[in-house]
This record gives C-alpha cells, sequence and structure tokens, in this order.
C-alpha cells in the first residue's frame, strides 16, 4: 500500500516538472511548482506509517504547507510586477535575458 | 477509537488506490488541460483526491490542514489571479512535436523514479499491509515543540518577509516628478523617435 502511495507520489511530481518546464503560462508553471510540494507531503506521510511513534514527518508537512503558501503568494506577486512590464505572463514574452 | 474505514465498512485499500487513481488522472489533465481555469480546478481535484488519501490513513490532522491550506487558500488565490489576468483570449496551442518530446520525457522520468521505488521494496517492508494508527494533532503538536521548534520560529520569521515582499512587489510605483535632465532625455527620445517615423 505505501509503495502505490510512492509510486503516486513520484507520478505527481514528474507531472509537476513537466508542468514547470513544459508549459508556456506562468500561473501553470507555479500549479505545477504548488504540485511538487504536494507530491513530496505525500511521500512523507506515506513513509511515515512505517514508523508510528515517530511524527518527525507529520510535523515536516505542516512546515511545508507553510512554505508553499508562502512562496505561491510571493510567486503571484511577482506574477503581477510581470503582467505590468510585460503586458502578458507567458514566457514567450518574457524574454529580456533571452537574446 | 474506531478508524473512519471502519465505520464506514469499507475496505481502505481499494478506496486508497481509487484516490490515487483519480489523483493520476486529474494530474494527467493538468498538463494536457489548455485553459488554465480548468488546470487550476484539476489541480483541485488532485489536491482533494489527496486529502482523501490522508484521510483514509488516518492522518485527520494533516487532511484538515491540506483542506483549509492548500484547496481553500492557494487554489482560491490562483483562480482569483485568472480572473484578474483575463488569460483566456491568449490561449496558444502547443506543437505536437513538443508534446510529444513532454510526454517521452515524463515517462522516463516517472521510470526512473519507480525503479529506485522498487529497488528500496527489497530492502524495506513498504509492499506489506499495515496496521493503520491515528495520528493524532496532540502527538504532531508534541513533536514539533519539542524537536522542532526552532523551524517553526524559522517558519513563522519566513511568513512575516514573503508577506512584506509580496505587499512590496505588487505596490504600485508612484511616478516621482521628473528632474529636469530626465525631461530633456525624454524630449530627446521623442525627437528621435518623430525623426525615425518621418523616414
Amino acid at each position: 500500500m505505501i509503495l502505490q502511495l510512492q509510486l503516486l507520489s513520484a507520478f505527481l511530481f514528474c507531472l509537476g516538472i513537466l508542468l514547470v518546464i513544459f508549459r508556456k503560462n506562468i500561473l501553470i508553471m507555479l500549479m505545477g511548482v504548488e504540485l511538487m510540494l504536494n507530491a513530496a507531503n505525500l511521500s512523507l506521510v506515506a513513509f511515515s506509517k512505517l514508523y508510528p511513534e515517530n511524527f518527525a514527518a507529520q510535523s515536516a508537512v505542516l512546515l511545508i504547507v507553510a512554505i508553499a503558501a508562502a512562496e505561491s503568494a510571493l510567486g503571484l506577486a511577482i506574477l503581477i510586477h510581470l503582467y505590468r512590464n510585460f503586458g502578458g505572463i507567458l514566457t514567450t514574452k518574457t524574454t529580456t535575458l533571452h537574446d | 477509537m474506531d478508524n473512519l474505514y471502519q465505520q464506514l465498512q469499507l475496505n481502505p485499500q481499494y478506496l486508497i488506490t481509487l484516490h490515487a487513481l483519480v489523483a493520476a488522472v486529474l494530474g494527467v489533465a493538468m498538463f494536457y488541460l489548455r485553459s488554465p481555469l480548468f488546470v487550476a480546478l484539476s489541480f483541485l481535484g488532485v489536491l482533494l483526491t489527496t486529502a482523501g488519501i490522508y484521510l483514509l490513513l488516518n492522518e485527520t490532522f494533516i487532511a484538515a490542514i491540506q483542506l483549509i491550506v492548500y484547496a481553500g487558500a492557494i487554489v482560491v488565490l490562483f483562480i482569483f489571479s485568472i480572473m484578474l489576468f483575463n488569460l483566456q483570449a491568449k490561449m496558444q496551442k502547443q506543437k505536437p512535436l513538443m508534446l510529444l518530446l513532454s510526454t517521452l520525457l515524463g515517462v522516463v522520468l516517472f521510470a526512473s523514479f519507480s525503479l529506485a521505488l522498487l529497488q528500496l521494496t527489497t530492502s524495506q517492508s513498504i509492499t506489506s499491509n499495515l496496521t493503520i494508527t491515528a495520528t493524532t494533532a496532540e502527538s504532531i503538536a508534541l513533536y514539533l515543540f519539542t524537536h522542532n521548534y526552532l523551524l517553526f520560529e524559522v517558519i513563522s520569521l519566513v511568513l512575516l518577509v514573503a508577506t512584506i515582499a509580496a505587499v512590496v512587489l505588487a505596490k504600485r510605483y508612484i511616478a516621482l516628478p521628473a528632474s529636469e535632465e530626465q525631461e530633456q532625455a525624454q524630449e530627446q527620445k521623442q525627437e528621435q523617435e518623430q525623426g525615425e517615423n518621418q523616414r
């Protein structure tokens, strides 16, 4: 059962990586980052079932959720800046360092 | 204390597998759907099924945190910003080659992860069925405030800094009255542009 959950977590993590690499919309790339954090949480909780007396994983999950919330707030603030300065939030427009 | 699935008289393993399958399908939908709103909604679905898995593993506190912070706050923030940015008009179709390449890369990544996991099963007993014990909020709090209290303080600082940074970043800067040099530079620039337009 833990193996299934680990596989699901790996699958979601891969999808997060793909979202960050291949999507052109920065909003969706941020969602990919959140998906990766969520997959890491799932993996931690599933492994913690091997050690029922240890609560390190659960407390780590709490901290990771707090980090995820802070990161999404900051990411959306940066997104607002990008929208003002480039007139859009597609990565095809934000190419100042590209050429 | 009875487990949730004992009260429901259902086998938790099948339910967990069902939740995992739904989460995987919704994750794939996140990648292939074009509209950001649909992506956000499938992300919400992934988070809800993950919360369901936490509940079935008897991690009630983690499930509640997942629902409140992830599904309640973060996804709503994303949907709000989709509404603000009005992205529907500028959707682009992805090239078939890139789609194929991305699928290939995803398969390779997932295969390598799964190989590592399957190697782990030979040394650990992670395929065996476990008796799931309930984790209470009290035990998590005890661990958090005895072993991880320093991290807890650091996280509170990080949240404060992130709040301030978000406010500073999203603030609209008010233009200060331009000095004479800047005005002259702007005038010169405008003249140059006009000259180019005339040519």
